[in-house]
């Protein structure tokens, strides 16, 4: 299949959708019918066969990963192979949710929460401060700062790589419109990489260059990031998410908390992040800089690659002053690896980015809440602590429904 | 009268980007638009930063005409740099426009203000229109004359008026309203000599704009910059007058009598009096002839107009001399040079000087003659001793047996003969040519040709000491 | 003997320095020793006295391009990155009055600001002296660059003689980077493409010689701000082409030794309101395409 007719095939899954949902919004049936849209494509997909991938010799740039290790949605035979496949792809949390969690064995259970707690971090609930741009330049903190209340989250501890992406690409994600948000659908066509097929900007033929595969992916949009964080089961994290899991606030009062400037202190260390001037001038594997690791064990908050949040760009600076943007701008915040100046790479600094713009130094990782964690029936475990239901996605990153309702999918 | 007109700011234009003459009417030819954008203010130009900063310029052009502009913020740059626009308004006339405003670029401006030709268009005009300027102004604004007693006080305007008129190059410094000072010193010049004063009120000091008179702020990064690239008379204002310009004596001192004596009507009168052939270096003559004049009129008025002063009065017999100097003023004035001359506002503009030189030469008031042009054919025996002189030191420097011996010998006759002021500028060739072999000779701490070194130095010392 | 003679030695040479009239080091015109900026040019003078006392013959290079192309951010941020991480090529300030570009642009990004509007007065322009070093260099190389004003060249070129410093400048300069502007050659804007056309033309005339004139000189075309238009980096000779043709094709006839570069500096801009009205600002910096210009043009100055 060619990325022409991948191309009129979307078109027409992305028709069927739509007809859907227009028909969804008289029933108000918008779970169901957006997942019958999901499962459609899919199926079609799946009866055409998935795009098959570029021929190696097509490829100058070869990947490391194993296509037999990473199982379609389609090849689910059984639940068993299905839950396997799924934690090849990094998709356990799917696998924890409440309505999903009754379907696994103990074992199957305890691997996929061993799987989160491995690669994911623990973020506990508390206030975090916000720093609006700019309030370094003014002495008024108070007008300068926001305060926040953050439930407990579990948060990636690297970077989303390009070898997790590439599960993504090769599952098809670019045409499971369900994942992408329905505004963005005509433009998910332009999301190809060099080469024209469905992927990050500067792959070539579906892959990425050799030896980056523990690489952070680069090169995608907004919804690309968000699109893969609904596939894993996921979302992006908040702006006070990732300032929460990167300053480690202390208490120090009711209303006063110490926080980090730096993952790792309140000096800058260069040994310790890729910048501008302490690295090689491109992105590093996610594993690099173990030293600039937070408190809670998160890798690479600073430096490598700036992240995607969920939050919109601040329009306001603490002075008052209006900041007038382009466009709508999605926040992305830690630095990248050419990042020049210090003040830029902070934890309270905040960038903003054109959500469709695919630059070479935007990454992401994903968050999880606590809450969505549920417990195994079998397992006599403590609950999670937030029992009220979850608000995941705080700027507005609702999770769709394909992943909140994934009994169908699952059993 | 027409008044052409001319906008200098930052836009975006059809030609180009960034600060240009952006629109002009069509009598303006294509050496004075060269002249306005050459002096035409960029950006971050004005002293102040305030929406209500405002600098009113004045100079003239080399087609013989003048710009009296106004500079004012202009709004956000078009390039949305950080910074306000800087945006100027050029009005050109003639002489005879100018003259019809008793030669107070002030008064122009104000007239071309009250009937709202002059203004920061929003949207910049295409095309410029002159505009037709009526009225007249008089010579002497009696009611300005009466504040300046008040403020800045008579003894700091004649301070002012001192160093203006003898300084080519003039800053004043820190004065709170710059504006009304300037507007005051030209009222209180006679009419004929007010287009000899270029000057800027409220614009940061830049040699491409050679401004006779500057007025700065206390901003101490202007005075430390101004003391380092400018080569100007610096008063600051605040405190007492400068002890060299405490003006008791000359055209200072006579406005300043006039005005502690109260004898406005007459200083009024004495300002308007045209005095077509007045040039700046007769108005010290001038000064003092009426200063006389008054005193014999009514003394009593002089001694306590030089009493409020708070200076000693007039030294009469300086007086008198300086009147016998004028007692022929026609004489003296027809040796002066051309009007046409005498009227630059801009004499210290190199640049304006070589692209004008067909039209006028340099006025000869304010620029120094080198004193061997002074020599030529009414000295020939000096001239003589001057070129044996040159042959003897270039001889000397060379190694030539003898000239050295011959050099020390003449050396004396010659500063006896030819004098102090010619043998500095002859020692200054000398040490110029001498320096350049000595380097020749010198290299770090080797020296080359000993011989020629040695013979060198022996110059120098005799240039030096042996006078 | 000789003590007695070292004294006065020491002491007229130095009163000899002071009478002895300085040569400008770009237009040549002559100024008393002590002159902060030529009398004609307004050329720093520290550059003769420089070149005087380390006995060194600076080489000439200049950054040119239209208003609001880029020119400042520039130069500014190549030394600040020359002088920050000294791996590829290390840049040594001659005298303290070059590093003020370097600080003024470096604060000025720092503070999430671009530094201010080159003022055309030519006596409030930065100017550069540097030593450059590099494994590729036998010898270190001493640079002048000076932060020209976009106005004043093209009043220049427009008007020959208006700005002293320019011809002269252009006449000895070793090479040239000429910078244009991505975004407005993106938007459609030919303004880019006529003035860069001038450029060339000025500088083509200035030195007509075939073998030591700037048809042999090396140019460097830098399409600034293309962080915003990203095409611009893949191939910054095709956009070139494709985009300004005129200049393009000008430069193919007339010269032989250039070469095409893309530079952005900021990672994305907004518009703060202020007082004053809207101000440009980046959002972050993070540069590109900015010493690789450079490296290639003291390459060529070397051979």
């Amino acid at each position: 299949m060619t990325a022409h007719d991948r191309r009129r095939w979307v078109y027409w899954m992305a028709g069927i959708a739509g007809a859907a949902l227009a028909s969804s919004w008289w029933m108000r049936w918008w779970g169901i019918v957006a997942w019958v849209c999901g499962a459609l494509a899919w199926l079609a997909l799946g009866c055409r066969g998935r795009p098959p991938a570029p021929r190696e010799d097509d490829s100058p740039a070869a990947d490391d990963i194993d296509d037999d290790d990473c199982p379609a949605d389609g090849d689910a035979g059984d639940v068993e192979s299905l839950v396997d496949g799924m934690l090849r792809q990094d998709r356990y949390a799917l696998l924890l949710r409440r309505q999903v969690v009754g379907n696994l064995s103990v074992d199957q259970f305890s691997q996929a929460r061993e799987t989160l707690e491995d690669r994911m971090a623990l973020v506990p609930e508390g206030q975090v401060t916000l720093a609006r741009p700019d309030s370094e330049r003014i002495d008024d903190r108070d007008t300068a700062e926001e305060q926040r209340f953050v439930q407990p989250l579990f948060l990636d501890r690297y970077p989303v790589t390009n070898a997790q992406y590439h599960q993504f690409v090769k599952a098809g994600g670019y045409q499971q419109m369900p994942l992408w948000d329905p505004q963005i659908w005509p433009a998910v066509l332009d999301f190809v990489d060099a080469s024209g097929c469905p992927g990050p900007r500067f792959w070539k033929n579906g892959k990425f260059a050799r030896g980056e595969a523990e690489h952070p992916v680069v090169g995608l949009s907004w919804y690309e990031a968000a699109a893969y964080a609904r596939w894993v089961g996921k979302r992006l994290p908040s702006e006070a998410e990732w300032v929460k899991a990167a300053s480690w606030p202390v208490p120090l009062s009711e209303e006063q908390q110490w926080q980090r400037k730096f993952p790792w202190g309140d000096t800058m260390d260069r040994q310790r992040c890729n910048l501008w001037g302490s690295g090689p001038g491109r992105t590093v594997a996610v594993t690099e800089y173990a030293l600039g690791v937070s408190v809670g064990g998160v890798y690479q908050l600073i430096g490598n690659v700036w992240e995607w949040t969920s939050g919109t760009f601040g329009v306001v600076t603490a002075d008052g002053e209006e900041l007038s943007l382009p466009m709508p701008m999605k926040s992305i915040r830690g630095g990248a690896f050419d990042t020049y100046f210090e003040n830029q790479a902070t934890c309270q600094f905040e960038s903003g980015e054109n959500p469709l713009a695919r630059r070479h130094n935007i990454g992401f990782r994903c968050a999880l809440g606590l809450c969505d964690v549920a417990a195994h029936p079998g397992v006599s475990e403590e609950p999670p602590p937030a029992a009220q239901p979850c608000s995941a996605g705080v700027d507005g990153a609702q999770l769709p429904a394909a992943v909140t309702e994934p009994e169908g999918a699952l059993v | 009268m027409l008044v052409e007109q001319a906008i200098f700011t930052s836009a975006e234009t059809s030609r180009r980007e960034g600060y240009q003459l952006v629109a002009h009417s069509a009598g303006i030819d294509e050496a004075d638009l060269r002249e306005l954008s050459a002096w035409g203010p960029s950006h971050d130009s004005l002293l102040e930063s305030g929406e209500d900063a405002v600098s009113v310029n004045f100079f003239h052009l080399p087609g013989g005409g003048y710009c009296v502009s106004k500079t004012t913020p202009g709004g956000q740059e078009y390039s949305a740099r950080g910074g306000p626009k800087v945006y100027t308004q050029c009005l050109v006339v003639d002489a005879e426009g100018l003259a019809r405003f008793a030669n107070n670029p002030f008064a122009l401006l104000n007239a071309a203000f009250a009937q709202g030709s002059v203004r920061v268009h929003e949207k910049i005009p295409e095309t410029l229109e002159a505009f037709r300027l009526a009225g007249r102004a008089a010579a002497v604004d009696q009611a300005l004359l009466g504040q300046l007693r008040g403020e800045p006080g008579v003894t700091w305007l004649a301070a002012v008026l001192e160093a203006a008129i003898a300084s080519p190059a003039l800053a004043l410094v820190g004065g709170s309203q710059p504006l009304r000072l300037v507007a005051g010193l030209f009222n209180c010049l006679p009419v004929e000599c007010r287009p000899h004063f270029s000057f800027s009120t409220g614009l940061k000091y830049s040699p491409r704009r050679p401004f006779r008179v500057l007025c700065l702020s206390n901003d101490p990064v202007e005075i430390r910059r101004l003391a380092r690239l400018g080569e100007r008379t610096v008063v600051e204002l605040g405190g007492k007058p400068p002890q060299q310009f405490s003006a008791t004596t000359g055209w200072g001192g006579f406005v300043a009598s006039s005005i502690a004596a109260g004898k406005l009507t007459f200083l009024a009168q004495q300002l308007a009096t045209p005095r077509p052939a007045l040039t700046l270096e007769y108005l010290q003559v001038l000064g003092q002839q009426l200063l006389e004049q008054m005193a014999s009129e009514s003394p009593a008025l002089v001694d306590q107009g030089q009493g409020n002063l708070g200076s000693p009065p007039a030294e009469r017999h300086g007086v008198r001399s300086l009147q016998k100097s004028m007692a022929e003023p026609p004489t003296a004035v027809a040796t002066a040079p051309a009007a046409d001359d005498q009227h630059r506002a801009d004499a210290a503009h190199s640049r304006f000087q070589r692209t004008s030189q067909p039209k006028a030469a340099a006025p000869t008031a304010d620029l120094p003659v080198d004193p061997s042009q002074t020599l030529g054919a009414h000295c020939p025996k000096a001239l003589e001793t001057l070129e044996l002189l040159d042959d003897l030191v270039f001889e000397s420097i060379a190694g030539k047996p003898g000239a050295f011996d011959e050099l020390k010998s003449l050396w004396p006759t010659a500063l006896a003969q030819v004098g102090e002021e010619l043998i500095d500028e002859s020692r200054e060739q000398y040490l110029r040519h001498a320096l350049r072999v000595w380097q020749e000779c010198v290299d770090g701490d080797q020296i080359h040709n000993p011989a020629l070194a040695v013979s060198t130095m022996d110059v120098i010392c005799l240039l030096f000491n042996g006078g | 003997m000789i003590k007695e003679g070292v004294q006065p030695l020491d002491s007229l040479r130095l009163v000899a320095n002071y009478a002895a009239q300085a040569p400008c080091y770009i237009c040549g015109d002559d100024n008393t020793y002590d002159a902060e900026l030529c009398r004609q040019c307004f050329a720093p003078m520290a550059l003769t006295h420089q070149a005087a006392s380390q006995k060194i013959r600076p080489r000439l290079l200049a950054t040119i391009g239209a208003s609001g192309v880029g020119k400042t951010v520039y130069l500014g941020m190549l030394m600040d990155m020359l002088s920050r991480q000294p791996d590829r090529l290390q840049m040594l300030a001659r005298g303290a009055f070059s590093i003020t570009l370097q600080q003024s642009t470096a604060s000025a990004l720092a503070r999430g600001e671009f530094p201010s509007k080159t003022p055309s007065e030519p006596d409030r322009w930065n100017w550069v002296h540097c030593q450059i070093r590099s494994p590729s260099l036998k010898i270190p190389l001493d640079l002048v660059m000076p932060d020209l004003a976009g106005e004043a060249l093209l009043e220049e070129v427009d008007h020959p003689h208006t700005y002293d410093v320019i011809h002269p400048l252009l006449s000895k300069c070793a090479g040239v980077l000429i910078l244009i502007d991505a975004v407005k050659l993106q938007a459609g804007s030919l303004d880019q493409d006529y003035f860069t056309m001038k450029l060339l033309s000025y500088l083509a005339e200035i030195d007509e010689r075939p073998k030591h004139g700037w048809a042999r000189r090396p140019i460097g075309f830098v399409l600034t701000k293309a962080d915003e238009c990203e095409e611009c980096f893949v191939d910054p000779a095709r956009f070139a082409e494709v985009r300004a043709p005129g200049f393009w094709r000008q430069c193919r006839e007339r010269f032989r030794n250039y070469q095409f570069f893309a530079s952005g500096v900021a990672g994305g801009c907004a518009y703060r309101q202020t007082r004053a009205g809207l101000v440009r600002v980046p959002l972050r910096v993070e540069p590109r395409g900015i010493v690789e210009p450079f490296e290639w043009l003291v390459q060529q100055v070397k051979s």
